[in-house]
């Protein structure tokens, strides 16, 4: 028995983190060993793209809730033979939040599906700049949407085998710190310290994630 | 020598002369003929499909494909001068444009053929268990058409920079973009096939199915114009998204290239926007050949083509509509075909109004 104020997701359904499309707000990090060959047509397009050629820490994409990531020729630094398909991987261990874009040429090649399931979408090398616009646009919707967000972090948690009751509870908090604007509510909420500190660790990254900043401050 | 199979004579560059066919001799007026003229003719022919008259007053037949074989030393009703062959000694019975037209495509299935495999359609069993090396055979095919045509436009903007105007330069850039478009989009349906299991784990996103159209339009403009055919500019509009996966491009993609593909010239194809509180439908109404009822209720099968359909592209795979389904029913949208059965004679085929209606219920929990 839950004894504590209750609400729906689909109370923040008319909580908009922004007025308009505002495409710079949204930083987007694109990891490509031989650069994107749109980077300007996008960033003209008003878009906020960094374009590395590898990363060699995880940590670099902390701050970009999009990631875009190629496949071959990068990922050197982590000594796999998967190269981008496990900075993929290793993006969604830590950032479950994050929607990261697989940038292939290879969508044809069933030895990466694994990878590629783990990615949002992917893209394949030869989209064109109407492509990349329609598809940042529809990302940036999704990150900005809080519902979207934390039905991506409840996904992770159920991933994590953690009890249903305790994810409810999370939810509770998330939709109560976004409706009174106040991150304490699910930074230190009780269910979230009884968690095991890997996880406990990832829904704090969450807390000081974009959605939070922009519909809290 | 080359060899022919076919029941009808055709011409032989190697020899300037035509081959006679398994059921018909050359005719005698042929051998009255000057090989100059004659080789100026075919040559003249070869790269422009339809019926044609020869030098001498007989019929001959060109699919406009540079290594086929083109199908003379006849007389076709509407495609012969009296005035030239009536004093012949030589069987030359008027054969119906259709008789010739089945028959071309009748050897070109005997040349897929070994000796002793039947005519039979592949079953959907054989289709789906196959390692469909026809769609790689095919796909590779229709790259490299798109890339040869990217070469040539290049190199015309190349050759002629000097002195070729600014609405020219555009023109072409239009014609190499719209191919290079339509070259990925036969490769990200390649993928799909290949690896299909990746293309619903992807994440959704809102896309307008008006402006997937519009974009298609857009490009399919220039393929249009190279074929004589005109898009009509839409009817109607509509605002509405729907949660797609990315695959779902290729859907108005492959509607309007069949439309314009299979539209004799001066023809036109138009795309209407039925936009209500239900639901949106789109009719894309074109002139292309019939499909009988039989054929109709067979047009989502992997490569299944109508007779129309074959003798006027023999280009196709069979792949289109049937991808076109499979997108249809991962996206919950209603696909529908019909083919009107009044229809009307050209150049030998019946043609009739052609209809792809799809329908999207807005309600769609």
């Amino acid at each position: 028995m839950i004894l504590r104020k209750e609400y729906a997701l689909s109370q923040l359904s008319d909580i908009t983190a922004l007025k308009g499309l505002e495409r710079s707000v949204v930083p987007i990090l694109c990891i490509d060993d031989e650069g994107l060959e749109y980077e300007q047509i996008i960033r003209t397009h008003g878009f906020n793209i960094r374009v590395l050629n590898d990363i060699q820490d995880i940590k670099a994409v902390k701050e970009y809730p999009v990631v875009i990531c190629d496949i071959q020729g990068i990922g050197k630094s982590f000594a796999s033979k998967y190269q981008g398909a496990h900075i993929i991987e290793e993006i969604k261990r830590h950032y479950p939040e994050k929607i990261v874009i697989a940038h292939t040429g290879q969508k044809h090649d069933a030895r990466y599906n694994k990878f590629f399931l783990m990615a949002d979408l992917m893209l394949p090398k030869d989209i064109d700049s109407d492509e990349w616009i329609d598809n940042l646009d529809s990302i940036i919707r999704k990150v900005i949407d809080p519902i979207e967000q934390w039905k991506r972090m409840r996904d992770y948690l159920y991933k994590q085998d953690i009890s249903t009751r305790n994810v409810y509870l999370l939810e509770l908090d998330y939709i109560k710190s976004i409706l009174t604007k106040n991150k304490s509510t699910l930074a230190n909420s009780k269910t979230l310290k009884a968690l095991n500190p890997d996880v406990r660790g990832v829904i704090q990254g969450f807390v000081a994630s974009l959605i939070f900043k922009m519909v809290i401050g | 020598m080359i060899k022919n199979n076919n029941p009808l004579p055709v011409w032989s560059k190697e020899n300037s002369f035509p081959i006679e066919g398994t059921l018909f001799e050359i005719p005698d007026i042929c051998s009255k003929a000057k090989n100059k003229w004659c080789r100026k003719h075919y040559d003249r022919i070869e790269a422009h499909r339809g019926f044609h008259i020869c030098p001498m007053g007989l019929s001959s037949y060109s699919t406009g494909e540079p290594s086929a074989n083109i199908i003379t030393a006849v007389r076709i009703a509407d495609a012969y001068d009296n005035s030239k062959i009536k004093a012949s000694c030589s069987f030359l019975p008027t054969l119906p444009k259709t008789l010739v037209l089945s028959s071309i495509k009748k050897s070109r299935n005997q040349k897929h053929q070994t000796p002793n495999e039947p005519t039979r359609p592949a079953t959907p069993q054989q289709i789906t268990t196959s390692n469909d090396s026809e769609l790689i055979d095919f796909s590779l095919h229709e790259v490299r058409k798109f890339n040869r045509q990217i070469k040539r436009y290049s190199e015309e903007i190349l050759h002629h920079i000097e002195s070729i105007d600014k609405k020219t330069i555009e023109a072409k850039v239009k014609s190499i973009f719209a191919s290079s478009s339509m070259m990925s989009i036969r490769l990200n349906i390649y993928d799909f096939e290949a690896n299909p299991d990746i293309v619903t784990a992807q994440m959704p996103l809102s896309t307008s199915i008006y402006k997937k159209f519009d974009k298609a339009r857009r490009i399919l403009d220039v393929y249009a114009k190279d074929r004589g055919v005109k898009i009509l500019p839409f009817d109607g509009n509509s605002y509405l998204e729907i949660s797609a996966y990315q695959i779902l491009d290729f859907l108005p993609f492959v509607i309007m290239e069949n439309a314009i593909k299979y539209s004799p010239r001066d023809q036109e194809v138009s795309v209407k926007f039925e936009d209500d509180k239900e639901s949106l439908t789109i009719i894309t109404s074109s002139f292309g050949p019939l499909n009988t009822k039989e054929e109709l209720r067979d047009i989502f099968g992997k490569r299944f083509r109508g007779e129309g359909a074959q003798i006027v592209d023999n280009g196709g795979g069979g792949y289109g509509l049937y991808f076109g389904k499979l997108i249809c029913d991962m996206h919950d949208i209603g696909i529908t075909v019909d083919s009107d059965q009044s229809y009307t004679n050209f150049n030998g085929i019946k043609y009739s109004t052609f209809t792809v209606t799809l329908n999207i219920k807005k309600n769609r929990n």
